[in-house]
């Protein structure tokens, strides 16, 4: 008698969801910075392949990919808040979902029926992101105009330190 | 002893890798309670890349984007894994099919908790032995009261199977840590799947047990078919044993004495010793099984005859029944195969010796017990132990399932030396019926007529 051995490799949606997110980046940036743009896309390849093979380290190149689109976005091209929010969002969340369906593969494997847990998860990541990215943009659309940056990175050090006492 | 010489392929018996078993095939051992997975790590570093760019480049979006990730990393520290306040309940469609059924086996998972499960994984304990298409795991999330179903189809296979705890984990919303725990479930934790003891009418074992077609005369003079001898006429004497020859000569009565027949007793000895667990192909019942159901087959068809019959496993664990008659003993025969441990679908790793088992079966054996061997002959210890117990009187049929296949030519050679054997046996005196594709009682019907020539 042979027991079934599970494929483990990453579930659908979830490989959909994190490839979207890159994707979704990825475009944004493009809009704004042609080099910025480039990286991400090849990030967005990266996080695709790396989600369906389950390769974490792919997934993790991807993702940084995205980051430094971002970076380059926002140094050379001189991006707004908007695409870089959307760019930064993404490289995140990319790393997340994929990450989830990764480790879903690896422990329940592709046939299993794992649909609300990604959707779940997605939906979780992707309020706090959204909330996250809503609130550093009200901020800087109320604060910003004649402040100096520095005042932002004491803004942003508070928020560090508020967060680390919270644990 | 052994030439370790193992004849066919050995099966797959889902040790590695079985359906439900472990969560990593390489077998990390995992501490019990709430585990860090490190998805987040080093996120709050490197939010802080843009914000420092961004100081520098004097390009406040970029601080932003170090916002975002700090906002991350925040939600990453939060709070501690979920406690798993879960109850599973299991369901079996039919707790003791018969061989070859599929059984729908249900989990229920609820959630007894206050608060919600956001990401729920749960691993079944699916037993070794039975084979499964679906994956019998789940991932899901649950609010508090809720219940989660998932199902699986098995098919059944002889012998009693006990399902593992459920491996159940649990993760907090952004998946920093993890709470690892086996809970076992409440309803149906056992199939127990018990073969029929098929009597087919047809089943030709007369020729099997002794010359004497199952019934041994002895040398005791009483009632019987066979002239024994001839005493003095007691009052009391049935009619039709007096000897009305001789009182029509001389006119004194006397009484004839026939050779009085006992029942043979019969012992089928079943050889489960893990190097007898051998198949042609994985798809295949392994040897063990095939002489399982030869002994299935031959026990209620001696019984049926009126021969005492008692079972008896070759193997690690003290597999014995002694001889009997009667419908009681039938069950009782039929419950040791299809369920002692001894006689599983999978091997057992106990320490076994040979030996001192020939030792304590001798022993026990009746004096006056034939010996029905149920063996694939995996090594040349089989043998010795057939001609062994031939020679200290006990007269041994042996069933031999093939496990050989043909497909290389080391399995080509296993199966020469199991030839071998075969004829070696033989030319002891010692009958082999050598069970390939054919049925059972296909097989004894050609062995019948090749024995009583």
């Amino acid at each position: 008698m042979v027991a079934v051995t599970v494929t483990r490799t990453p579930p659908r949606l979830g490989v959909a969801l994190a490839a979207l997110s890159a994707a979704v980046g990825a475009a944004a940036l493009g809009l704004v910075s042609p080099p910025g743009g480039g990286v991400a896309a090849l990030g967005v390849l990266l996080v695709t392949i790396g989600t369906l093979v389950g390769s974490r380290r792919a997934l993790g190149a991807g993702a940084t990919a995205l980051a430094a689109g971002v970076l380059l976005a926002g140094g050379l091209s001189n991006g707004g808040p908007g695409p870089l929010l959307v760019g930064g969002l993404a490289a995140a969340l990319s790393w997340d979902l994929g990450e989830h369906a990764v480790g879903l593969g690896e422990q329940l494997g592709r046939e299993t029926d794992a649909t609300r847990n990604v959707a779940t998860h997605a939906a979780g990541s992707v309020a706090v992101g959204a909330v996250a990215a809503a609130v550093s943009f009200g901020v800087y659309a109320a604060a910003a105009g004649g402040q100096p940056v520095v005042a932002l990175v004491f803004l942003l050090i508070g928020a560090i330190a508020l967060v680390s006492a919270v644990r | 002893m052994t030439d370790g010489a193992a004849g066919g392929r050995e099966p797959a018996d889902g040790s590695t890798g079985a359906n439900g078993r472990n969560v990593d095939p390489l077998e990390r051992i995992r501490p019990r309670g709430v585990v860090p997975t490190g998805r987040w790590t080093g996120m709050a570093a490197l939010a802080l890349v843009p914000v420092g760019l961004g100081v520098l480049l004097r390009h406040p979006p970029l601080v932003l984007v170090g916002a975002l990730g700090v906002a991350f990393a925040g939600y990453a520290r939060g709070d501690t894994a979920p406690d798993l306040d879960v109850t599973i309940e299991r369901e079996l469609s039919d707790p003791t099919p018969d061989p070859g059924d599929e059984v729908t086996v249900t989990l229920r998972i609820r959630n007894d908790g206050d608060g919600v499960l956001p990401d729920l994984r749960a691993v079944d304990g699916v037993p070794a032995a039975l084979a499964t298409d679906d994956p019998a795991r789940l991932g899901t999330a649950l609010r508090p009261g809720r219940t989660a179903t998932f199902s699986y189809r098995v098919t059944a296979i002889r012998g009693a199977h006990e399902w593992d705890p459920v491996h159940v984990l649990a993760r907090n919303p952004s998946g920093s840590r993890e709470r690892d725990a086996r809970i076992d479930a409440e309803g149906a934790t056992t199939l127990r799947c018990a073969p029929e003891l098929e009597a087919t009418a047809s089943l030709p074992l007369r020729g099997l047990t002794t010359v004497y077609s199952g019934r041994v005369p002895t040398d005791v003079g009483g009632a019987g078919i066979e002239f024994h001898s001839t005493r003095e006429y007691r009052h009391g004497d049935p009619a039709k044993r007096v000897n009305w020859a001789r009182y029509a000569r001389t006119g004194e009565l006397s009484t004839l004495e026939f050779r009085e027949e006992r029942a043979a007793t019969v012992v089928v000895c079943i050889d489960a010793r893990e190097g007898a667990y051998l198949a042609p192909d994985p798809e295949s019942p392994n040897a063990v099984e095939r002489s399982v159901e030869a002994a299935a087959q031959a026990v209620p068809a001696l019984l049926d005859s009126g021969d005492r019959v008692g079972v008896a496993a070759f193997a690690p664990g003290d597999c014995r029944l002694d001889p009997g008659v009667g419908d009681d003993h039938a069950a009782r025969a039929r419950e040791l195969l299809a369920t002692h441990p001894s006689l599983a679908p999978t091997p057992s790793d106990e320490r076994f010796l040979p030996t001192t088992w020939v030792r304590r079966f001798r022993r026990w054996l009746p004096a006056d017990a034939q010996v029905l061997f149920c063996t694939p002959l995996p090594d040349d210890y089989a043998a010795t132990v057939a001609r062994r117990l031939d020679a200290y009187g006990h007269a041994v049929t042996v069933i031999s399932p093939d496990p050989t296949a043909d497909d290389t030519p080391g399995h080509r050679l296993a199966g020469i030396e199991r030839a071998n054997r075969v004829s070696r046996l033989r030319s002891a005196g010692i009958r082999v019926l050598d069970w390939g594709e054919e049925s059972l009682a296909t097989e004894l019907e050609r062995a019948d007529a090749r024995w009583s020539r």
